[in-house]
């Protein structure tokens, strides 16, 4: 790591309500770097993404992108600026249902980053087509299946030219026949260059496509390190404990602390 | 004993019975074109049960009003072939009014209704006095009825004279009848802001778009879309809504035909009028439904949102 991190967070607390879902967890992610978030369900890191994106808002600590801080008070004017920085892929796709393939992605360039209708459509079908979605611009996002969906909607994010892209999940919610075309994306967005943080249960994929794992649970930072030494050799017990049970989902012992919540 | 132990007996169909035969692909598409014969007679049955069970009514409902003592008086004062023929001009005169007023009135009601939902949906505490008098208006005029809000607005204002003003009767009704009418718009509008997801205004923000923009591009075309049939049902009910306006004077079609009757002592004319009003409100509410269908159908058809 060299340079200024592409997202530096510090100390960040979150809440919602009186419930505490993330404590402390500091991070630095460079530039570059493909981080993945991994732990059971409600354990933050849904929650970590969207308080990246100042979708929730943090309760202390701060989060500094490229340097400048967004989170807390320095956050409340460039909350926007920040966001079009910042790209963001949900487990949902989340797509615009009234809007073509094609408005769907070319929306955000067209209103915030100015381009006219005929470039940003322009970059937009180049897009599609170097991801082999050409034939679905004019289509509406319910015409498609879920990877489809989610291939546009990664798309979607990366018409923006974020410096960074969080992948909340994005498999999650997808047939299992589709999730590879996904991962196969991800991949590329990788070779691009892009600097990515995913929340993901894919433990195989994010040993391939990471190059740091980060446990998280109970809203803490447990472990982190290269893939190996995450899903091989976990040092914490409770990483050990959720590696095996996402390897050998009967035999592991269900002792991992039940934190499971209605947050991601 | 593992699962591979277990062996599990033979199944045989019960004895005696070779079930229904394998249908070729013909066989089945024929099938698809011409229901089997005991489809069709339940059909059959059912539209004959239906047509018996209506002519019955509609025989017991006629005989038991044409042998009530006072049907053959009533008849002649308010089915009268010779008056409905005779007052027909002039109610159709006073429904033209009806008509000029609501598609006049129609699109100011929706912009108002929009506006104030609008208002009424602005979180920034700045806005505080504009949301308040939102929230203030639509409760006071969806509580007050219509009429008494006709009354005031047609017989107060105009009595004000104040310069500058218009002091006709016929403006202020209409006024009356935007306001009441918009505030109901606007609570339609809510319910369809309302139900658009938040994932929808999350994916909006997370790509940079403010609050405003994410309202104007993303929540309110699936908003509107959602709520075309609501709005179409208050549509309806703001042509009714004219015919109030006769009471301060405005010779609209109700009021065309209480005047036909004061003076011939024939009530036809109020069925005139109400013939008039249904040849409009029935085809629309027809159409109501027939975009509520489609709407259904377009949502139907899935998709996350």
């Amino acid at each position: 790591m060299s340079g200024v991190a592409a997202v530096s967070i510090r100390n960040l607390s979150q809440a919602y309500g009186s419930h505490l879902t993330l404590k402390n967890i500091s991070l630095d992610v460079a530039p570059h770097e493909v981080v993945a978030l991994i732990g059971p369900s409600g354990c933050g890191k849904s929650t970590l993404l969207r308080t990246i994106n100042l979708l929730e808002e943090s309760l202390a600590g701060e989060i500094l992108v490229h340097g400048e801080p967004v989170s807390g008070d320095a956050g409340r004017g460039g909350r926007d600026s920040v966001r079009r920085r910042v790209g963001m892929v949900f487990q949902q796709f989340n797509l615009f249902p009234h809007l073509t393939v094609l408005q769907n992605i070319t929306l955000a360039p067209r209103k915030l980053g100015k381009l006219s209708r005929s470039e940003a459509d322009a970059k937009a079908r180049a897009l599609l087509a170097r991801f082999g979605l050409a034939d679905k611009a004019d289509e509406y996002p319910d015409r498609l299946s879920g990877g489809q969906q989610q291939r546009v909607a990664i798309l979607r994010a990366l018409a923006t030219e974020p410096e960074v892209i969080l992948l909340d999940e994005v498999t999650s919610a997808l047939d299992p026949e589709t999730v590879g075309e996904v991962l196969a994306l991800i991949r590329e967005l990788r070779e691009l260059g892009l600097t990515l943080i995913l929340a993901t249960h894919e433990l195989q994929f994010a040993r391939t496509i990471a190059d740091r794992i980060v446990f998280l649970s109970a809203g803490e930072i447990v472990e982190q390190g290269t893939p190996g030494q995450i899903l091989d050799t976990p040092q914490h017990p409770r990483t050990r404990q959720f590696v095996a049970s996402m390897i050998h989902p009967e035999s592991a012992p269900s002792a991992i602390p039940s934190t499971k919540e209605s947050i991601g | 004993m593992s699962i591979d132990d277990r062996v599990a007996p033979p199944a045989t169909p019960p004895v005696g019975r070779p079930g229904p035969p394998k249908l070729s692909d013909d066989e089945l598409s024929a099938l698809l074109i011409r229901p089997p014969w005991w489809k069709r007679r339940d059909v059959r049955r059912s539209s004959l049960i239906a047509t018996v069970s209506t002519v019955v009514l509609l025989a017991v409902l006629s005989i038991g009003l044409s042998s009530s003592a006072g049907w053959e008086s009533f008849q002649g004062a308010f089915l009268s072939p010779e008056h409905f023929v005779l007052s027909f001009p002039k109610v159709w005169d006073g429904f033209m009014l009806n008509v000029i007023l609501f598609i006049i009135l129609e699109p100011i009601v929706l912009v108002v209704g929009l506006g104030l939902a609008l208002l009424r949906n602005l979180s920034s505490p700045v806005f505080f006095p504009l949301r308040a008098f939102a929230i203030g208006y639509i409760d006071l005029f969806r509580g007050l009825p219509a009429i008494l809000v006709i009354l005031m607005l047609g017989m107060g204002i105009p009595a004000l004279r104040i310069e500058g003003l218009s002091s006709s009767p016929l403006f202020w009704g209409a006024v009356g009848c935007v306001l009441t009418s918009a505030a109901y718009t606007a609570e339609t509008y809510r319910a369809g802001i309302e139900s658009i997801h938040p994932s929808q205004r999350a994916a909006a923000r997370a790509l940079g778009f403010g609050h405003g923009r994410t309202l104007w591009y993303i929540v309110l075309p699936q908003a509107v879309r959602r709520v075309v049939p609501p709005l179409m049902s208050g549509f309806i009910a703001l042509q009714k809504e004219t015919a109030l306006i006769s009471v301060i004077g405005p010779m609209e079609a109700s009021r065309a035909a209480q005047a036909y009757s004061a003076t011939t002592f024939n009530f036809t004319s109020y069925l005139v009028a109400a013939v008039l009003f249904v040849s409009i409100t029935i085809p629309l509410t027809r159409l109501t439904d027939h975009l509520l269908r489609r709407a259904q159908l377009r949502r139907g058809m899935g998709g996350a949102v």
